[in-house]
């Protein structure tokens, strides 16, 4: 083994810590058993550094290598991909610090734990994993810090100071390169999805879907209002259309694709900018309804709003709608026809009452309200429903009477669908919250929501809400208000009396909301605003770049000055420096002097093992010595110059 | 102006005989005697601390044989009173007064053997005069006479039947030095040679007092640079600042490490201090002086080594 010295019991410790930092959050991600080759990977190494054993052979090394692989590419399926792509690299780090034979070796696992670092962000971008990164690649560089010792161990002091400040030292360059680097359209990390496994609206609604959801308190979207934000009960953020009622699910149906609505506005329109969070979905929320679709997105017949690509990063796009309209009013019978067909084999009650209802009550207006009467007087809103069987709407409507929005939506569509009268099923928000800081309305993944709009004559689609009827106060004040505490944070919100709790909540909100529309959102079009704000003309990414390099350049020249000013307040004596040049001049010979070595202890050492060269260098010696100890007289500083000529033309070879 | 370094210089000669002389009889140990005389050109109190048979008290009586001074010896037991040391007031009946009889201690060289097994109080009397130059007895304060130096002689702390002497009065000492074994070749000679107390006795005066003192005078000229001073100061600092050492070197070390080395520089022929020869005079000067932290893993055997190792030369 060569030098081994750097490689110390602690240095050793503190590098598995660090990666041990880094890998931790994506333990929950990986198969168990990667997991667990990492384990038994930093423990096999602490023994040998521990015990000063020597690592395994190279055969070996590739032999687990090789089975590891194999076993990834069995567990994933294939090479490539986000997944398969940050196991093998947690893989070959673990395996690569069994390799580690000398502080060179030490030097991969380190840098390939700055890029695992960056590997986190691919799966969540939130502030307190910028921050766990910080402490991360602080750590990171403690370690490194440890490894780049000379002959004495470094103590926990003086490993994390001096690394803090170097992360600290970066943070105006982090900066300039932060704001001035060219942003390509997307974000970075934005890879190849392997799987759609966020919460949100899905394209499919069966019972329990959205009451599941109701207890998320993820964000889903978030929306300014250029003036007053609207009344809650006019909050509807349409999602998913659902058409095709399928059995116990209800589903889109394929309907063609629109670049504009037709209809009639009644009232004043409203701007708004909605920041939605990405779901992979292709589907983008608005207010009932929006008058033209934003940049890369379109709609359908059924009014739903799409974006041209699976929302996969935060995405933020400027509104209008109009919350009083008419539509739909002129669609034949051709058209309307999808929305009267339901699945005859199930809910035979059910299709059975709706027929029976349409003969007592051929009016639709009037059927429509009887039944919402109905629902009003019979049926129970709550989050927990009952489980259904087979029939699940008879089961629903006859007996239990319990449920949740879907329930409601689900069941009064198939019944007017029934009694002949076309009605569909739209999913989507309702509500929201209003952050009293930043006067943003939040929406969250609870206030997900069902409800139907039916078609009459003249009147076109209109907006029912079946819920509504059951339990008003859940449209009227919102979810949180009408059932309660739902999930930790609110429990503590409503715990609190003062008020200060939710307040640390909407601030720790507006923090987001300030960090994902600086850091994560900021994309091309957020970059081009900034730099304009700055007083910059005509942005494009030949402007950027260049001044990209000149920040680089004055943060590195003020850099520079700074550590050129700190030298020459310390500067040492001309002597001294002239001296040091003999001394590295003299050290290329071999024979190197230690700081605590005097003159003439060094020329004599280097007269045992040089002596030509110390005969050589005597004189100069000499002139040192009498010009640093001796009484001299004269002029010291033309000495002074004359010696550091000499010492110049000084040649070791 | 340059100076010749590397070349052997020549020594003042009665120097060199001194030298020489004493290591005719005290084999193998030359550079312990010139560190003994560096003491003495410093006009510093030598301790010199050894395992019993070793010639500690041979070296101090070779001393100060060669250099022709006035010696008494005394030897120091537990029973030792002060008086026993400084002198007593005995009551003349003919004057009708009481008369001073000066103790040994009124000589230029004192011979202080096995220090370390009389009373701190007998102790305390010898070392207030090794610091004021002067001795108080019934009231009246005395001079000593000029030059005054003592050498004292101890067994190692852990010996049976010894009072250490506690920090102040080892700082009084200018270096405290050990003899050690003598080497194969030395320890042959001295089996096969002559007693060495017939040697002592046939010793003859090396060196003159005036040549001393003069001697004396000239260590003080010698030129300290103001980067030596740094350096002494680097020294000093260092062992403060460290979490080696219970307690840092005090002032007074410093002047004495200074004094040292340039005494050491005289000695080598040199009219400038270099910081070689503070290097080579610390493990004396210093040696006493520090005391190790010896809790926790650290376990320093040489203090002064460690000190000089940690400081690099400014």
């Amino acid at each position: 083994m060569l030098n081994q010295s750097a490689l110390t019991l602690a240095n050793i410790t503190w590098l598995l810590a660090a990666m041990a930092f880094v890998v931790a959050p994506h333990v929950a991600r990986l198969p168990i058993w990667v997991s667990l080759v990492c384990v038994a990977a930093g423990a096999w190494r602490w023994w040998i550094a521990r015990h000063a054993l020597r690592v395994p052979p190279w055969w070996w090394m590739g032999l687990i290598a090789l089975a590891v692989a194999t076993g990834a590419r069995m567990e994933y399926g294939r090479w490539f991909g986000r997944e398969v792509g940050v196991a093998l690299l947690i893989i070959m780090l673990c395996l690569k610090i069994l390799e580690m034979r000398m502080k060179r070796d030490a030097m991969i696992p380190i840098f390939m734990g700055f890029f695992l670092a960056m590997t986190n962000f691919m799966y969540s971008q939130t502030i307190l994993m910028g921050l766990y990164m910080f402490i991360c690649v602080w750590i990171f560089i403690a370690a490194l810090i440890g490894f780049n010792r000379i002959n004495t161990e470094a103590t926990l002091k003086e490993r994390l100071v001096p690394a803090g400040w170097l992360l600290l030292q970066a943070i105006p360059m982090m900066l300039v390169l932060f704001f001035l680097f060219p942003r390509l359209s997307g974000a970075l990390w934005s890879m190849p999805q392997d799987e759609s496994s966020r919460t949100g609206l899905s394209d499919t609604m069966s019972p329990g879907d959205i009451s599941k959801l109701s207890v998320s308190e993820a964000v889903a979207f978030r929306v300014e209002f250029d003036g007053a934000v609207p009344q809650t009960e006019d909050l509807y953020w349409r999602g998913p259309v659902l058409g095709e009622q399928d059995g116990r699910a209800w589903r889109m149906y394929p309907v063609a694709t629109r670049t504009k609505l037709n209809y009639v506005p009644q009232g004043t329109s409203i701007h708004y900018r909605v920041t939605l969070q990405p779901h992979n979905k292709p589907w983008l929320f608005a207010l009932d309804l929006p008058a033209a679709a934003p940049e890369d997105a379109y709609f359908l017949a059924d009014f739903q709003l799409r974006s041209r690509t699976p929302v996969t990063n935060l995405k933020a796009y400027d509104i209008t709608s109009h919350l009083r309209y008419t539509v739909g009013a002129e669609l034949g019978a051709k058209e309307l026809q999808p929305y009267l067909n339901y699945d005859a084999r199930l809910n035979p009650r059910t299709i059975a009452y709706g027929k029976q209802l349409r003969q007592d009550i051929p009016e639709p207006k009037a059927l429509v309200e009887a039944l919402l009467a109905r629902y009003n007087k019979e049926f129970d809103y709550t989050l927990q429903p009952p489980r259904l069987g087979a029939n699940p709407v008879d089961e629903f409507f006859f007996d239990t009477k319990k449920g949740f929005c879907e329930h409601y939506a689900g069941s009064f569509v198939l019944l007017l669908r029934a009694a002949g009268i076309p009605a569909r099923v739209v999913t989507g928000y309702q509500g929201g919250e209003i952050n009293p800081i930043t006067r943003q309305l939040v929406v969250r993944q609870a206030e997900a929501h069902a409800w139907s709009e039916v078609w009459f004559t003249d009147l076109g689609w209109v907006r029912v809400d079946p819920t509504f009827a059951v339990s008003p106060l859940r449209i009227n004040r919102g979810m949180s208000e009408a059932f309660g505490p739902i999930g930790v944070m609110n429990t503590l919100i409503d715990a609190d009396k003062l008020g200060l709790l939710r307040q640390i909540a909407f601030s720790w909100d507006a923090m987001n909301t300030q960090w994902n529309r600086w850091v994560v959102g900021f994309s091309q079009d957020r970059q081009r605003d900034f730099l304009e704000g700055l007083g910059m003309r005509d942005v494009d990414w030949r402007s950027i770049a260049i001044w990209l390099i000149a920040g680089v350049f004055a943060t590195g020249g003020v850099a520079g000055m700074f550590l050129y000013v700190r030298a020459l307040h310390t500067r040492k004596e001309p002597i001294v420096a002239v001296y040091e040049r003999l001394c590295s001049k003299l050290a290329k010979t071999g024979v190197e002097r230690a700081p605590h070595e005097g003159p003439v202890d060094y020329w004599q050492r280097l007269q045992q093992i040089q002596p030509k060269m110390a005969q050589k260098a005597a004189p100069l010696f000499e002139t040192y010595v009498a010009l640093r100890y001796a009484a001299s007289g004269g002029e010291p500083k033309r000495n002074v110059r004359d010696f550091a000529w000499r010492v110049r033309r000084f040649r070791v070879a | 102006m340059s100076v010749s370094l590397f070349e052997k210089q020549s020594v003042h000669s009665p120097l060199a005989t001194v030298l020489q002389r004493a290591g005719e009889i005290i084999l193998g140990k030359d550079q312990q005697i010139k560190m003994a005389m560096c003491c003495i050109l410093a006009r510093g109190h030598l301790l010199i601390e050894d395992v019993p048979g070793v010639g500690k008290t041979t070296l101090s009586h070779v001393l100060a044989s060669l250099l022709g001074l006035q010696y008494q010896r005394i030897q120091f037991t537990s029973d030792l009173l002060p008086a026993d040391v400084v002198g007593v007031s005995i009551f003349d009946r003919e004057t009708s007064t009481f008369r001073f009889h000066p103790g040994p201690i009124f000589s230029q060289v004192i011979l202080a053997d096995e220090i370390n097994r009389a009373s701190p109080k007998a102790q305390s009397a010898l070392l207030e005069a090794m610091e004021e130059h002067q001795v108080t007895a019934d009231g009246e304060t005395m001079k000593l006479p000029e030059p005054f130096f003592v050498i004292a002689t101890q067994n190692p702390a852990h010996h049976i039947g010894t009072f250490p002497l506690p920090e102040s009065q080892l700082d009084r000492f200018l270096m405290r030095i050990k003899l050690g074994y003598p080497d194969k070749a030395a320890e042959r000679a001295l089996l096969k040679g002559v007693d060495r107390r017939d040697l002592i006795a046939r010793i003859t005066t090396a060196m003159s007092v005036k040549e001393l003192a003069s001697l004396q005078e000239e260590v003080t000229k010698v030129f300290v640079s103001d980067a030596l001073v740094d350096y002494v100061q680097a020294l000093i600092l260092h062992t403060r600042d460290s979490a080696h050492f219970e307690m840092g070197l005090s002032p007074r070390a410093g002047l004495a490490l200074l004094r040292a080395a340039q005494s050491w520089a005289l000695m080598s022929g040199r009219n400038q201090v270099l910081p070689e020869d503070v290097q080579t005079v610390a493990p004396a000067v210093v040696g006493h002086r520090l005391r190790p932290v010896t809790n926790g893993d650290i376990k320093i055997l040489d203090p002064a080594q460690e000190l000089i190792r940690a400081v690099p030369i400014p």
